[in-house]
């Protein structure tokens, strides 16, 4: 196992942390899941404010969507500009 | 996966970097000035051509929505809005024509989310006073003061790593479709790269058109209330 | 050569912030207020049709109350021309029944006296003539003079003692 430098060290745990970064896209995905149900819910009970609930869903969904795009901003971060190199 | 290209640097100050961000924001610029001009040329009391109906369309939806979401005392905000929606979405769909997008840089966004900071810190200031404005981050209880300092920072931070993310996630996945598709098309030694042509434009329709105009609207909506959630409501 | 992908760049924060204010003013000045004058014109425009209309309106209620004013005030006069008129008949046409009643009257009167002076005349020569009737038969009776003075008294007596009524019957 000779020449395995420190970087190239570096480089392999960074695949594996931005693989483990990416993790963080299940929270995200659940709660986008869970608040795009209860908007159909919602819709369901009033057709008539189907325009006010969408846009609070969007809303919503881009606030939770926030942890996942930091877990996704760092596997990127690892993958093509490591700042550990 | 690269940054921004540097054109040229302007020996002053040590030097200042001309790159590809800037070009491109003067780029959209340039085409928000000819877009208005083309909208609102020879405008008429009765609306005639499609042009102007657009741009009465536009206006309208955009006082509606600073309305309904701000109230009617910030609609000073209106043209604001539109600004940072407009440039938001322009910035994003020059990624259409090859251009990199302005908000797949993360100063860009970032300079927008601070002036929103800005704005949210100056009428926070304005509305209520010195002693008002330093008491409102002892709200609701005094032990929450240290994370509503935290928030005077992550609040532009998430906002413009948001938008940031976003764009860089959407152009990150389509490089590598592009670069899969390449693979897969030298692989079965097609004569024309039409992998390469044909899907990542169904998929670039959604990460770029659909995501872009998201962002932009998710910001210029982010903006709008927490502007108007510092300053005193509308009823009182 | 490339800026880094990720980078806080102070710079390029300023320039930013001055195209932001850029297309700010552009949007402003060419899209937003535009629109809005115009907005605003049409809103003037339609607001002073309805001024025009709402003044149009005005007018012919108000020409319309004057009308009605006229139409109310003529009648009212003719009613007073009529009801005067009759009144004043009335009055005339009472005052000449009057009047015949009176003359009426007054000639039934005036005959009824006429009567009762010749009724009264007749009797007194009635009187008289049998006072010289009687006188003439006392005197061819007795064949002398009679004082004639005191025997028609006498006579004249007799007779007021018999009464009239019996003169008459």
């Amino acid at each position: 196992m000779n020449g395995i430098t420190g970087p190239d060290l570096i480089r392999a745990a960074s695949a594996i942390g931005a693989g483990l970064a990416l993790i963080a896209g299940i929270g995200p995905g659940i709660g986008e899941g869970y608040a795009a149900g209860k908007a159909v819910e919602a819709i369901g009970r009033q057709p008539e404010s189907s325009g006010a609930v969408t846009k609070t869903l969007l809303i919503g969904c881009a606030m939770a969507e926030t942890t996942g795009i930091y877990g996704l901003f760092i596997g990127l971060a690892l993958l093509f500009f490591n700042p550990l190199l | 996966m690269e940054g921004p290209r540097i054109y040229f640097t302007i020996p002053i100050f040590g030097g200042i970097n001309v790159n590809e961000t800037e070009v491109n924001l003067l780029i959209v610029t340039l085409l928000l000035l000819v877009v208005s001009l083309i909208l609102t040329h020879k405008m008429e009391k009765i609306p005639r051509k499609k042009t102007q109906l657009l741009a009465e369309k536009i206006v309208i939806t955009i006082d509606n929505l600073v309305e309904s979401t701000m109230g009617k005392r910030y609609m000073a905000f209106a043209p604001y809005m539109m600004t940072l929606f407009a440039s938001s979405v322009f910035g994003s769909l020059i990624s259409l024509v090859g251009l990199r997008s302005t908000t797949q840089d993360f100063n860009t966004t970032l300079c927008w989310a601070l002036v929103t900071a800005f704005f949210i810190h100056y009428i926070g200031f304005k509305s209520s006073g010195f002693k008002g404005y330093l008491h409102s981050f002892a709200e609701p209880i005094a032990v929450m003061t240290p994370i509503n300092m935290i928030g005077i920072v992550t609040t532009p931070m998430s906002m413009a790593l948001r938008h940031f993310g976003n764009v860089l996630g959407g152009s990150a996945i389509m490089t590598l479709l592009y670069s899969a598709f390449a693979g897969v098309s030298s692989m079965i030694h097609l004569p024309i790269p039409a992998l390469q042509v044909g899907v990542p434009a169904i998929l670039s329709l959604y990460f770029d058109f659909f995501g872009g105009c998201m962002q932009a609207f998710i910001f210029c909506m982010l903006t709008m209330v927490y502007i108007s959630n510092v300053g005193p409501s509308d009823d009182s | 050569m490339t800026e880094s992908v990720f980078s806080v760049n102070g710079w390029q924060l300023v320039f930013t912030l001055c195209n932001l204010l850029l297309d700010y003013f552009i949007l402003k000045k060419f899209l937003y207020n535009p629109v809005k004058k115009m907005f605003a014109l049409r809103q003037k425009e339609v607001e002073d049709v309805y001024a025009k209309a709402d003044e149009a309106q005005t007018a012919a209620i108000t020409m319309k109350t004057q009308y009605e004013e006229k139409m109310a005030s003529a009648k009212e006069e003719a009613d007073e021309i009529v009801r005067s008129a009759t009144g004043r008949a009335q009055l005339r046409s009472d005052a000449m029944i009057a009047e015949a009643r009176d003359s009426a009257a007054d000639i039934i009167k005036r005959a009824g006296e006429q009567a009762e002076i010749e009724k009264k005349q007749a009797l007194n020569e009635v009187k008289n003539q049998i006072a010289d009737i009687a006188l003439q038969a006392a005197e061819t009776v007795i064949e002398k003079e009679l004082d004639a003075d005191s025997h028609r008294r006498m006579i004249d007596d007799f007779i007021e003692s018999v009464g009239e009524d019996k003169w008459q019957s």
